[in-house]
């Protein structure tokens, strides 16, 4: 037995050495703002961002939430500079609902907006490791890097891709302004051409249960976390080939549903807005002109809700 | 609680340090911890269906006794007692829904609109397995081929022995029960045996058929947008998938209870080394085909009676070992064309030609015709295996079609490259490492150092948290 105890002993620390060089030797490869939280490039490197910018969540007036519709669609910058009010983006692709509505950021009083699209009624593509924390220790991160090693070579792989794109142009570039938010160039280039006549999103539908769905974990959210200011919800509108009349008024029902049983939220609907081919990226993403028209007719609405800040 | 998870990573080693360390004192110690890891390993899924287990354990237990009665009809009574009670437990827990379900859409179509019923709960993990635990060994009693055993601990034991409770290998009695009456003695030689099959099996499972996995969940996903040479790499990676998944969980199974000092019922032998059908089915799964060809074709009347007979038994063997495999038609049609696959062997008196030995026993290499027919042998089951994947077998017999009729129209396309090369590279190192091993699976010779610690980092880093195996299902 003593002998059969040996072997195995030696055996795992054979095995815990080799892992741990081959951790060691992947984690120093990892971009500096890049924590391994979740399975998704983008979450991990917001976490990072955030992470080595605390005080810009400490410090904002409102803060951003949700998927690509606010990260992408959403100007940071410009929000914050017409709104008088510090801002940060906490957004990332494939963000939804589910993923943040334990979070305790909404605990902390700030006003959060959140912009929404057809694609925030489907699956999360954001599997976060260690429930929704940017507070991760590194053995917490290093635990994630071990366990999980095949979706992190992949992260880092996309990681490492997106932080070398200094101007924005590819599609998937991760490059955050100050407040965080990602603006896509106005080049063709940026065209992603596969999403452009995306016959799947064509067939996308908006159903009533999905719909139900947000709503009740918004609601859930606003009556478990009084701390929050307010919350300000948008539809964000889409390429004029994909525009129906049956999805507008799913958005408007949804819109509906909002106002009657979640208190202190308001919805302001854009999903009508006729907008030019030229605005966009995709079916629905905004370039930078885009997203400055879009912030611009969000400031205008958020304004008549009242919510201005003093400028500090 | 699954073998590729980090529970089972801490579980195992308390359990065999209490085992050789504290409880090696006596027999009824060795066999009581055995009995609460047992329960501990399958509570951890789900503590709720612990009852069942239980429940059936005790009346397979009290069967024995009746079956085992001098008085032949008492004695036949407890014998149908026990088969009626295992199997309405597979009837209630695995079958009703699907009856139910298949009943109310024949009702249906004749215009008569029923609720019927149905059963909200999980299958319990293992049922299939430890029900024919307990059939076998009431049948065994009524056969005379055991006494019963008098010791509910060593019963409770034999029937949810740990490593065997999910997903098998299904143990007969006589061979595992004798092992639980004699109190085991550490033997380095079997410990470290056990090790090296729970290293190899760990990385059939999470390096091998999970990585195939993903080329098969794309290529089934979205088998219409694919041409006829993805869908045969599909299909064969699954064929793969399958094998490794399920031998993978095997030799962890055989290779945790040498641990323990009990040596379990081999489960495969290099299946795709078969020459024909008949060889597959005695190197495939072979607890489970040796289970139903004792305890179901041999009372049919196997093979003595006439060949029509012999016909008959044969697909009732293959359709019902399909339909244990799941509540799904398309697991019937799987049974159904292996039947098939068996019926010219069987007619023509050729089921019984490559018994004993495997294909190039005492040389490197196989000739010509065995290459041949060992790649016949895989293309037929890798195409029953589409059905067996796929639940609705209208897509089945598409995606089968497709790969005909793709070849048919568009033969060019295998000159270029086959899609999926990185699978490929699993397969190929499954296949030759099957071909070394392939006078005794158990025997891993020669797992060096090196090769050791290598396989166990690829198996750490590859490692899903995520992924279970594919027979936990049935």
């Amino acid at each position: 037995m003593k002998k059969f105890l040996l072997k195995v002993s030696i055996y795992a620390a054979a095995l815990l050495v080799a892992i741990s060089l081959i951790c060691v030797y992947y984690y120093r490869k990892v971009p500096r703002r890049f924590l391994l939280v979740s399975n998704s490039a983008s979450y991990n490197l917001k976490a990072g961002f955030v992470q080595e910018h605390p005080e810009k969540l400490d410090k904002a007036g409102i803060v951003v939430v949700g998927s690509s519709m606010s990260l992408n669609n959403v100007n940071g910058r410009m929000l914050q500079d017409s709104l008088h009010l510090r801002a940060v983006n906490l957004s990332s692709w494939g963000m939804r609902i589910a993923v943040y509505e334990h979070s305790p950021i909404w605990n902390m009083h700030k006003i959060f907006l959140s912009n929404l699209g057809v694609a925030d009624f489907g699956a999360p593509g954001v599997e976060p490791e260690d429930n929704f924390s940017f507070h991760t220790s590194k053995a917490q991160e290093m635990f994630n890097l071990g366990t999980n090693f095949s979706t992190f070579l992949g992260t880092l792989e996309v990681g490492n891709k997106v932080m070398s794109i200094r101007d924005n142009r590819d599609y998937q570039s991760c490059n955050f302004d100050e407040t965080g938010s990602v603006v896509f160039s106005d080049s063709a280039f940026a065209i992603d051409s596969v999403r452009w006549n995306s016959d799947e999103y064509a067939r996308w539908s908006v159903d009533s249960a999905k719909m139900k769905d947000y709503v009740r974990r918004l609601k859930e959210i606003t009556s478990s976390h009084q701390g929050y200011e307010r919350i300000v919800l948008s539809f964000s509108p889409v390429r004029r080939v994909f525009y129906n009349k049956k999805r507008s008024g799913m958005v408007a029902y949804l819109g509906r549903m909002i106002r009657d049983s979640c208190p202190n939220v308001a919805f302001i609907n854009l999903y009508d807005r006729d907008y030019p081919d030229s605005i966009y990226v995709d079916n629905s993403h905004f370039n930078s002109k885009g997203a400055n028209r879009y912030t611009r007719e969000l400031v205008d609405s958020m304004r008549i809700l009242g919510i201005q800040g003093n400028g500090e | 609680m699954l073998f590729n998870s980090f529970e089972f990573l801490i579980f195992l080693p308390i359990v065999f340090l209490l085992y050789w360390f504290v409880f090696n004192r006596s027999l009824k110690y060795q066999n009581l911890l055995i009995l609460l890891a047992s329960y501990v390993f399958y509570g951890w899924w789900s503590w709720k269906f612990l009852g069942l287990l239980a429940f059936s354990t005790l009346l397979d237990f009290f069967y024995g006794f009746g079956v085992a009665s001098a008085n032949k009809s008492k004695s036949k009574l407890f014998l149908w007692l026990g088969i009626i009670n295992n199997l309405g437990f597979l009837a209630i827990f695995k079958y009703y829904n699907f009856f139910a379900t298949e009943f109310l859409r024949a009702a249906g179509s004749a215009g008569i609109h029923l609720h019927p019923l149905l059963i909200e709960v999980a299958l319990p993990v293992g049922i299939s397995f430890y029900t024919f635990h307990g059939m076998s060994y009431v049948i065994d009693i009524y056969r005379g081929l055991r006494k019963p055993v008098t010791n509910f601990i060593e019963y409770a034991v034999f029937v949810c022995f740990f490593p065997l409770l999910v997903a098998g290998p299904i143990e007969r009695a006589n061979h595992l029960l004798p092992q639980i009456q004699v109190i085991r003695r550490f033997k380095y030689s079997q410990a470290v045996e056990g090790c090296r099959l729970i290293l190899w099996g760990m990385f059939k499972k999470v390096v091998i058929a999970d990585a195939l996995a993903g080329y098969v969940d794309e290529i089934v996903g979205h088998y219409a947008d694919h041409n006829a040479y993805t869908l045969i790499v599909g299909a064969i990676c699954f064929s793969f998938q399958v094998y490794c998944d399920f031998s993978g969980y095997s030799d962890i199974a055989l290779g945790t209870a040498k641990l323990f000092g009990f040596e379990l019922l081999s489960n495969f032998k290099f299946p795709y080394f078969s020459r024909d059908i008949a060889e597959f089915w005695r190197r495939w799964h072979i607890s489970l085909s040796s289970w139903f060809r004792d305890y179901l074709y041999i009372p049919l009347g196997g093979s003595k009676e006439g060949k029509l007979r012999a016909v008959r038994n044969v697909f009732i063997v293959f359709l019902v070992s399909g339909f244990w495999h799941g509540a799904s038609w398309n697991f019937v049609v799987w049974g159904g064309i292996h039947a098939c696959g068996f019926l010219p062997l069987l007619l023509f008196d050729r089921n019984r030609k490559h018994v004993s030995t495997i294909v190039a026993e005492d040389r490197r290499f196989p000739n010509i015709r065995e290459i041949l027919q060992m790649v016949g042998t895989f293309f037929f089951v890798t195409l029953a295996w589409v059905f067996f994947r796929i639940h609705d077998i209208g897509i089945a017999w598409d995606y089968v079609k497709r790969i005909f009729v793709g070849t048919i129209k568009h033969p060019a396309q295998y000159l270029s490259a086959p899609p999926g090369k990185l699978a490929f590279l699993y397969i190929i190192a499954a296949l030759a490492a099957d071909w070394y091993f392939r006078r005794d699976e158990r025997v891993l010779r020669r797992l060096g150092w090196l090769l050791s610690v290598g396989m166990g980092v690829w198996i750490f880093f590859a490692f899903k948290r995520d992924s279970s195996f594919i027979y936990f299902q049935f």
